[in-house]
């Protein structure tokens, strides 16, 4: 029986609270947002490259004698002669198409998207790098963020991309290293600064872990870099259009790419499907290019289902994707 | 937060995310502001998942302080006097709701009556079961601290009208 007050107490706070129950929408909203951050850090942790576009070209060209000479062996025993896949000539087929669309006239560009299910207004001043995005459906009377301040390439800095094909090529992979290694930087700087906030006991984790954090990260080879960077700065809509041309060539001369020529977008826009497995972070990223290589229409990435083993649970698959709307521009900057 | 992390994190709140959400509601007073700063704790945790050794107490520990947060930032604004709502017994989600909407308004008010350090202390040591080191090291106070304010909560419990009469009446299931 029991006796204490204690014991009362301890009884009385369970049964007044065991019919609480987590709401299961908290985690999944939770662990998508993590996940497309993860995803994102490439796309929009490009602040740093701008500054540093001289130093990236000097790496560029140290590095390039080897990217292409270690593509050939690998795409495939056909001793010199060149041989184009259906695949490549489709993406050189957009390449020229690319090269003759117009780069629109204005400094803002508002793109309305579907983050998922959520739809979401993201500003971009192409002056100075500013992301604001808007969210309607985040909440009543959410305002307006400034999501990333100079976290895209500038048009200026855009405007210094190489725009044929191996320097491109180079250039990427050497921004996309550059990108993780402040990435990383970043995360540390901040974990820091939590910490300092939540209790000195997470100090000692840190200092054990920091290790673990850079050699857990996933080692990509070039040619992941290269499609997941080159994937990213096409959905950029203020690249010109030689570098959107220059792009597409990078992703013909991408080993493992898949392109689908009759491919629709989840909403049901006709689209030319541009797909790669990533085997470091196992995901298949794919782009869905409008068929006059205009614009993108959606990005989406799908990790696939793995079955259970050892004990362990199975993974159901992740797919998440943006799927563009609209994209505009202006002169002024333009309202949500 | 890759994939397998995602996993590890899912697992994780399948696991324990019940118990923080019940420990918010006691630390709070309130269904719906513990469900805030559960969502909130959540957050916090998803994004150092790979850097926390220990989720629970890392949870444990935020909850906390997001709790003491809140609670500053709500004295800024006058008392909202609202002890007995906040349930909703059409909620598909509630289990056992005859025992818990009859006992649940009384013992959130009582608890609502203690200091925040007093409340966390009984929700950490009584109905989380944490050892009184385990709670002193959590809340950064002494043993001590940990043992005194804790008989001293209970005493004011008991003093409660509404919770006095529960404890009495306990003895009998």
């Amino acid at each position: 029986m029991p006796a204490t007050d204690e014991d009362l107490l301890r009884d009385l706070m369970h049964r007044a609270t065991g019919d609480l129950h987590a709401p299961s929408e908290i985690t999944t909203g939770i662990v998508t947002a993590s996940r497309r951050r993860y995803r994102r850090t490439r796309a929009l942790g490009v602040g740093v490259t701008g500054a540093a576009a001289a130093a990236v070209g000097v790496a560029a060209v140290a590095s390039g004698a080897t990217g292409p000479a270690g593509r050939s062996t690998r795409s495939g025993g056909s001793d010199g002669a060149i041989e184009l896949t259906a695949a490549q000539r489709t993406l050189n087929h957009l390449s020229a198409r690319a090269a003759a669309t117009t780069t629109p006239a204005g400094r803002w560009v508002k793109m309305i998207d579907l983050a998922g299910a959520q739809r979401k207004t993201t500003i971009i001043d192409t002056r100075n790098g500013d992301v604001w995005t808007y969210q309607p459906d985040a909440g009543k009377g959410v305002p307006p963020v400034l999501f990333d301040k100079a976290g895209m390439p500038t048009a200026a800095q855009l405007a210094a991309y190489p725009t044929t094909a191996p320097a491109l090529r180079t250039f990427l992979i050497a921004q996309a290293k550059q990108q993780r290694a402040y990435a990383e930087h970043e995360m540390l700087a901040q974990l820091r600064q939590a910490e300092r906030k939540d209790g000195k006991r997470l100090r000692a984790a840190l200092e054990s872990k920091k290790a673990t954090i850079i050699k857990d990260q996933p080692t990509e080879t070039s040619d992941d870099w290269a499609f997941s960077q080159a994937a990213m700065t096409l959905w950029n809509p203020a690249i010109s259009p030689a570098l959107r041309s220059a792009l597409f060539k990078v992703l013909a001369a991408t080993p493992g790419i898949k392109v689908n020529s009759h491919a629709t977008d989840s909403r049901g826009r006709s689209a030319v499907e541009i797909s790669r497995y990533d085997s470091a972070a196992h995901y298949t990223e794919a782009v869905f290019e409008a068929p006059d290589a205009s614009r993108v229409l959606e990005t989406s990435s799908l990790e696939p289902a793995t079955p259970a083993q050892n004990g362990l649970p199975g993974e159901k698959a992740y797919q998440l994707s943006d799927t563009y709307l609209s994209i505009t521009w202006s002169a002024t900057r333009p309202s949500a | 937060m890759d994939k397998k992390q995602a996993r590890a994190f899912e697992s994780f709140v399948a696991e324990s995310g019940d118990l923080l959400l019940r420990i918010a509601t006691l630390l709070t007073c309130d269904v719906h502001l513990a469900e805030d700063v559960y969502q909130e704790t959540l957050q916090r945790l998803a994004g150092r998942w790979s850097r926390v050794d220990n989720p629970r107490a890392f949870c444990r520990r935020v909850m906390h302080n997001i709790v003491i947060d809140q609670q500053r930032a709500r004295q800024r604004r006058p008392p909202e006097l609202e002890l007995f709502a906040g349930y909703d017994s059409r909620d598909p989600r509630a289990g056992d709701p005859l025992a818990a909407v009859e006992l649940r308004p009384s013992l959130l008010a009582a608890l609502g009556t203690l200091s925040q350090q007093q409340r966390a202390i009984v929700v950490l040591r009584y109905f989380d079961d944490r050892s009184e080191g385990e709670v002193a090291d959590l809340l950064g106070v002494s043993i001590g601290t940990v043992k005194s304010t804790a008989s001293r909560a209970v005493a004011r419990l008991r003093e409660q009208p509404g919770l006095g009469a529960l404890l009495a009446t306990s003895d009998s299931h």
